[in-house]
């Protein structure tokens, strides 16, 4: 009796491990395509594009995995209270990630179009754009990979930095196409690219907020910081607001 | 008791199987009236003691071989050979104690040659420079050298190696490693993201055979971040040192041109050309300092410092630098710490590093207050469970330097630390700004693995706080050349 009563407990475990582990195989892989699309718009290549855009199938039959696996354990287990926590989690950590491995797809798409056209000097600024998502999203998943969910708080106030950063974006890549018309075909593909970065932050952030309920059990409280202002941007008037913000760089 | 009981027993019946054959011989001799009785019992006793005699001698040399070994088989490491048993005396077999303990002399050395090479080849693997992970059955961690334990954690053992590295590429050598049939190695460039990137290539190998520990396959991690840094930053070096210098290049030869043509016989114009000559030049001259300086900052970025300094003398020093410009805008420095930081202010750090991020906030807080106004220099130390442990994840300290002057423009901060960004080119030229200084101070901001926030109000002022690692307490006792450092 004993023993197949300890049978069963760790299998059970097993399969939360195996759920586990799918997740962080696909943050990996989602963490790299981001990488990869943006050195591949950075280095003008062509060829790197192209394989972050195959490689994303990867992502998307590891997300049916999950799915499968989080199916079968629900109906073989009926798991409750923080079991049912994780494996609800998964889903949801899993269709974020998956959301982050499409954007990347279409900046490599984008990247490829781009490399038609000559080199844009705002390049420079998705760059730094991405590193800054690239270290939320690594943030992110070290945060569920350890539970820690003090570092999940953290990432999930640091998503204001992003807006900030694509609202100077935002503007920046305005005034290129105000100097030269010709600038417009290959601005705008920016514009969708610092876009698709700004929404894999946000898909981090709700990561973030996974985690902390995956560990707690609560909803994160308070206000999610908004830092994107671009609805309201109107170029020719001055913009005169003085309420203080605070950025981290 | 019971043993001793044990002991007389044995003593007694192998004396009586010994004897047998004489007392029966005797018991002979009576029946066939070939000895009086008398003395043949007196002859069978005598027969009886004296071997009870020997034997009760032989086992006590037994029982104290028998000790020895014991005592031998229970030694462990560096213990001394215990005495070779003397006092039972060697009646039997003379040689027998001198050859045990010869064989357990041998055993011994044996056993210290052994351990030398064990604790020579564990030295090797914890003084390797380079990352170690061994791995057993499903990836799982049997254990990592220091230099692994460094980057990863202490507490990698047992984990999967997806916990701590999450790249595919590594991820899918592995297992194709593991699972091939022959002895094969694998290399893999990755990158690990974050605050510093590091730029790193993995050889992942087979073990011939799974080692007394369980390892079947081992990652041995080597980081190319230096190199990979320095042919970036020779790209960026040329590019931006290029642009920059351009400007003050191409008045300068106008000038040149203009005082051997135009204004050849021109002295009042001369000396004024002159001046703003100097001017150019010197413009050009901090520029490459402080591009030289940004470019070894970056190339010691991911090795974070060990040393310990005092923040609040490095302040002092740099507040007593800047008399002359405090004095000439009228501003008045105030130092606003926390009472537990008021003596010092311990960080982790290098203080020459340190010294020129203070000195850079603190000439710009100068060079941007308005005149007359107070530059505030606030301290404030994060115990377990603040905000500021939060973002560092360990305690730690924040400095912010707070002056009064025009603010930030919004949209502009979170660009500042770009290198060459300004907010207004003009006026920084003007002021004799390089466009460097905010991106040197992120830099080494960055090298201590700490933040750096910017809040700032139009119209009023801006702050900018560093938090970085604080130094526990006892560790302040700083040694000699340390102190001399902060001189």
């Amino acid at each position: 009796m004993q023993n197949s009563n300890d049978h069963i407990v760790r299998s059970f475990d097993k399969e939360l491990r195996t759920i586990h582990e799918i997740i962080i195989r696909m943050g990996g892989m989602a963490e790299n395509q981001l990488a990869e699309a943006v050195d591949a718009l950075v280095q003008r290549d062509s060829a790197k594009a192209e394989l972050v855009r195959a490689e994303d199938a990867k992502i998307d039959l590891l997300e049916e995995e999950l799915e499968a696996a989080v199916v079968q354990l629900i109906a073989l287990r009926q798991p409750v209270a923080n079991d049912l926590r994780a494996v609800i989690s998964a889903l949801k950590i899993s269709s974020d990630l998956e959301r982050i491995g499409d954007y990347a797809k279409n900046i490599a798409k984008r990247s490829i179009a781009i490399n038609q056209m000559p080199p844009q000097k705002s390049v420079t600024s998705i760059m730094r754009m991405s590193k800054l998502v690239q270290e939320i999203v690594k943030d992110t998943l070290d945060a569920f990979s350890h539970s820690d969910k003090d570092r999940a708080i953290d990432v999930w106030h640091r998503d204001e930095e992003v807006d900030e950063m694509y609202t100077s974006l935002f503007r920046e890549l305005l005034t290129y196409m105000m100097e030269d018309p010709r600038n417009i075909g290959a601005c705008t593909h920016m514009l969708f690219i610092a876009k698709n970065i700004e929404r894999m932050g946000d898909h981090a952030t709700n990561i973030a907020e996974t985690i902390y309920y995956l560990s707690t059990g609560h909803k994160l409280e308070g206000k999610r910081p908004k830092g994107d202002r671009t609805p309201f941007q109107i170029l020719s008037t001055e913009e005169d607001d003085d309420d203080n913000s605070e950025v981290e760089i | 008791m019971p043993q001793r009981q044990e002991k007389y027993s044995r003593l007694f019946t192998s004396s009586l199987i010994l004897t047998s054959p004489g007392i029966a011989v005797l018991f002979l001799l009576v029946i066939l009236h070939l000895i009086v009785w008398q003395a043949a019992l007196a002859a069978g006793v005598i027969i009886l003691l004296g071997t009870g005699y020997i034997l009760s001698s032989h086992y006590s040399h037994v029982e104290k071989l028998k000790e020895y070994i014991t005592a031998l088989r229970q030694l462990k490491g560096k213990d001394p050979l215990p005495g070779i048993p003397s006092a039972a005396g060697s009646f039997l077999y003379p040689e027998l104690n001198l050859s045990l303990s010869r064989m357990a002399q041998e055993r011994q050395q044996y056993r210290r040659q052994l351990e030398a090479v064990t604790e020579g080849n564990e030295a090797i693997l914890s003084s390797l420079p380079d990352p170690l992970i061994m791995l057993g059955k499903k990836r799982q961690i049997i254990r990592g050298n220091p230099a692994a334990q460094a980057i990863f954690g202490d507490n990698i053992t047992g984990r999967e190696l997806s916990t701590i590295l999450r790249n595919p590429g590594i991820l899918s050598a592995v297992d194709s490693v593991e699972n091939s049939s022959e002895n094969i190695s694998r290399f893999v460039e990755f990158k690990i993201h974050g605050r510093v990137e590091r730029y790193m290539l993995a050889r992942i190998a087979r073990m011939n055979e799974q080692t007394w520990d369980g390892t079947r396959v081992i990652v041995s991690l080597h980081d190319q971040t230096a190199a990979k840094k320095v042919d970036q930053m020779r790209g960026d070096f040329i590019a931006n040192a290029s642009h920059e210098l351009k400007t003050p290049l191409a008045s300068l030869m106008g000038f040149i041109e203009t005082l051997k043509g135009p204004a050849k016989d021109d002295p009042e114009a001369q000396q004024r050309f002159l001046n703003i000559m100097q001017d150019q030049s010197e413009r050009m001259s901090h520029l490459v300092s402080d591009l030289l300086s940004l470019s070894r900052i970056e190339l010691l970025e991911h090795t974070p410092p060990t040393g310990i300094t005092d923040l609040n003398n490095i302040i002092t020093k740099i507040t007593e630098g800047l008399h002359t410009q405090i004095e000439n805008k009228q501003i008045t420095i105030r130092k606003d710490l926390s009472p537990d930081l008021e003596n010092s202010i311990p960080v982790l750090g290098d203080a020459e590093a340190l010294t020129q991020l203070f000195q850079n906030l603190l000439e710009n807080a100068v060079k941007y207050g308005h005149k007359g106004t107070t530059v505030t220099i606030r301290g404030k130390a994060y115990g377990p469970g603040s905000q500021g442990m939060r973002r560092l994840g360990r305690p730690s300290v924040a400095i912010a330097i707070i002056d009064q002057g025009d603010g930030i423009p919004r949209e502009h901060i979170p660009r500042l630390t770009e290198r060459f960004y300004r907010v207004d080119a003009a006026r920084s030229r003007e002021l004799g700004g390089t466009g460097l200084g905010l991106a040197i101070v992120k830099h080494i901001v960055n090298r201590h693995r700490g933040v750096l926030t910017i809040d700032s109000e139009v119209g009023r002022g801006s702050t900018f706080t560093v938090y970085l690692p604080k130094a526990a307490m006892s560790e302040m006792n700083l040694p000699a050349w340390e102190s001399s450092n902060l001189a």
